[in-house]
């Protein structure tokens, strides 16, 4: 009999990951506990890697859509649904760790990946403390300090975006920095920097990168493992948007241009689009001025810049609860192809393109509420909670003060207790010195 | 194609990793997936029936058989089942199906229930 038993316990490897990815993520971490063959078997990048391919294929059967929305009194709350007809709730994570810590109340939500949600918090537009998070784990990483801050290089616009090196299985985060100093906007390359999870580190990516200005806070699409982001770009007199790649394999740059956005003689200066992750390609989000009407661009053939077709002009009004709501802003794409919006109110619907089809998902943001798919996963479970390290980095010698004391003082939490005393959040932030 | 190696199996004579009992009950599966396709209810019927009579000493076995011959239906099966007995259940009941004994130091175990306390609330009773 004891020979009997004693033989599960000298299951294969193979067998034994082949047991545990089919177990929900509480129950393999419970696992960890149960003997120390086990703990190193399951906190182990191989077994990550194993269980993060195990839920994709899951999730392509049953696709998941992670819904960030925030209350009126700035707490975040992030639930996970079932894309498909019902929309259930799946699950929520209620363990957010960092109520309160952001210094304008809320995080910025930059992305997921793999499981992972990118945050940044958001002081007057620029990103200076950046986390990631995986709730399915309740692990996290805050990021130290990047090379380029207001503090060391003056004022810029920045946009950052996260996605996933396949080739390093590696996890990055980058961004691409308009320095003001620099002069006109759209005839210099950005500055770029890109942090990698597995160094823990900073850099300055050595790729020189094409001529194109970030305009700040415009999302990243991450697609085919690289990174694409709306750059403007000056030509003789007139600007003209376009699509700047970042590779994050190969680290280097591409460029796939835009369809003829404006009217105004080729000038698009005033033209801003948004880009969004469309399967395996891109879509682009144009707001319509002065009508509020949305219209949706999708490039048909990914890098094939002649594919771009649009496809739909979203009319204003939609009855919610019997008032019609409008101002679609987009939010992302479902697994079917229809697209999600937000109404004026924060109602989220999601409409079908094809069709003209509105659907109530019967859920309401109160403001800066984020939606994209999501893959259940078990990345970060190899390290332990960390808190931001300081890193050394090279300090650049013109050191630019910030015009005005209101920026210098941003680090001294009780001068900005002052500004902002409206805010009830700084009430809990002056007493946690976690940044 | 499934059964590469049991041609194999049939001609080694020293053959220690199967018997002739897990034979008996490995091998008439995918007859059964066959018969029963892609009717998923029937299919978890006959599962549950199949393994209502196997304890987990049996199992391991089954495991194995289903290993050694390379039968990855069987081995998916096998594993779903193990995966389904041990789900939301405590470290304690882990620890009796395997019949594994803890062998972390006193201080780390304890670290390990603190660090991942949240796991280890509602599970099932024992």
């Amino acid at each position: 009999m004891s020979d009997n038993l004693s033989m599960l316990d000298s299951l294969p490897h193979e067998i034994l990951t082949n047991v545990f990815v089919r177990l929900p993520i509480k129950s393999i971490v419970t696992c960890t506990a149960v003997c120390k063959t086990w703990k190193s078997l399951i906190q182990n990048p191989t077994f990550i890697s194993s269980h993060l391919h195990h839920s994709s294929n899951n999730n392509n059967k049953h696709p998941l859509l992670l819904f960030r929305l925030c209350s009126s009194e700035e707490k975040e709350h992030y639930v996970l649904h079932f894309d498909n007809q019902d929309f259930n709730e799946y699950t929520r994570f209620d363990d957010f760790p960092f109520h309160g810590q952001s210094y304008d109340g809320i995080f910025h939500v930059v992305g997921t990946c793999n499981g992972l949600v990118f945050l940044t918090d958001n002081l007057y537009r620029y990103h200076n403390n950046f986390v990631l998070w995986n709730p399915c784990v309740r692990k996290f990483v805050k990021l130290p300090k990047p090379n380029i801050t207001c503090f060391s290089h003056g004022g810029y616009n920045a946009s950052v975006g996260f996605g996933f090196d396949s080739k390093t299985n590696d996890y990055k985060v980058v961004r691409f920095v308009t320095l003001g100093e620099k002069g006109q906007m759209g005839k210099s390359p950005p500055e770029v920097e890109v942090y990698s999870l597995s160094t823990g580190k900073w850099r300055m990516v050595t790729a020189l990168p094409p001529i194109g200005a970030a305009r700040g806070h415009d999302p990243e699409a991450f697609v085919n493992g690289a990174l694409h982001w709306v750059a403007l770009r000056k030509t003789g007199t007139k600007f003209l948007n376009f699509v700047m790649v970042f590779d994050l394999g190969d680290e280097v740059f591409r460029e796939i241009a835009l369809p003829k956005l404006s009217d105004q003689n080729g000038d698009e200066y005033w033209v801003r689009v948004s880009i969004s992750a469309y399967g395996n390609s891109l879509a682009l989000f144009q707001p319509g001025f002065p009508n509020h009407r949305l219209s949706i661009w999708v490039m048909k053939d990914y890098a094939d810049a002649s594919s771009w077709t649009k496809i739909k002009t979203l009319p204003d009004a939609f009855l919610v609860e019997g008032i019609p709501r409008s101002h679609c802003i987009p939010k992302c794409f479902r697994k079917s192809g229809e697209v999600i919006v937000e109404l004026y109110g924060g109602y989220l619907s999601s409409r079908d393109l094809k069709t003209k089809d509105f659907k109530d998902l019967r859920i309401r943001g109160y403001a800066n509420t984020f939606v994209d798919s999501y893959v259940e996963s078990l990345v970060l479970l190899d390290k332990p909670n960390q808190l931001r390290k300081r890193q050394k980095r090279k300090r650049n010698n013109n050191r630019k003060q910030i015009c005005g004391p209101m920026l210098y003082k941003i680090h001294r939490f009780r001068f900005f207790l002052r500004c902002k005393t409206q805010n009830r959040s700084w009430s809990k932030h002056s007493k946690h010195s976690t940044f | 194609m499934k059964f590469c190696t049991v041609k194999q199996y049939f001609d080694d004579e020293n053959n220690n990793n199967v018997t002739n009992g897990i034979a008996t009950t490995v091998i008439p599966l995918p007859n059964k997936h066959l018969k029963i396709k892609a009717n998923n209810k029937e299919m978890e019927q006959y599962e549950q029936e199949l393994l209502r009579n196997v304890m987990p000493q049996e199992l391991t076995k089954l495991i194995l058989a289903a290993n050694y011959l390379n039968f990855k239906e069987a081995l998916d099966f096998f594993c779903r089942t193990v995966a389904n007995a041990i789900q939301n259940k405590s470290v304690d009941y882990v620890r009796k199906f395997f019949g594994l004994e803890s062998d972390f130091e006193p201080g780390e175990e304890e670290k390990l229930c603190k660090e991942f306390a949240w796991s280890f609330e509602g599970v099932d009773e024992d």
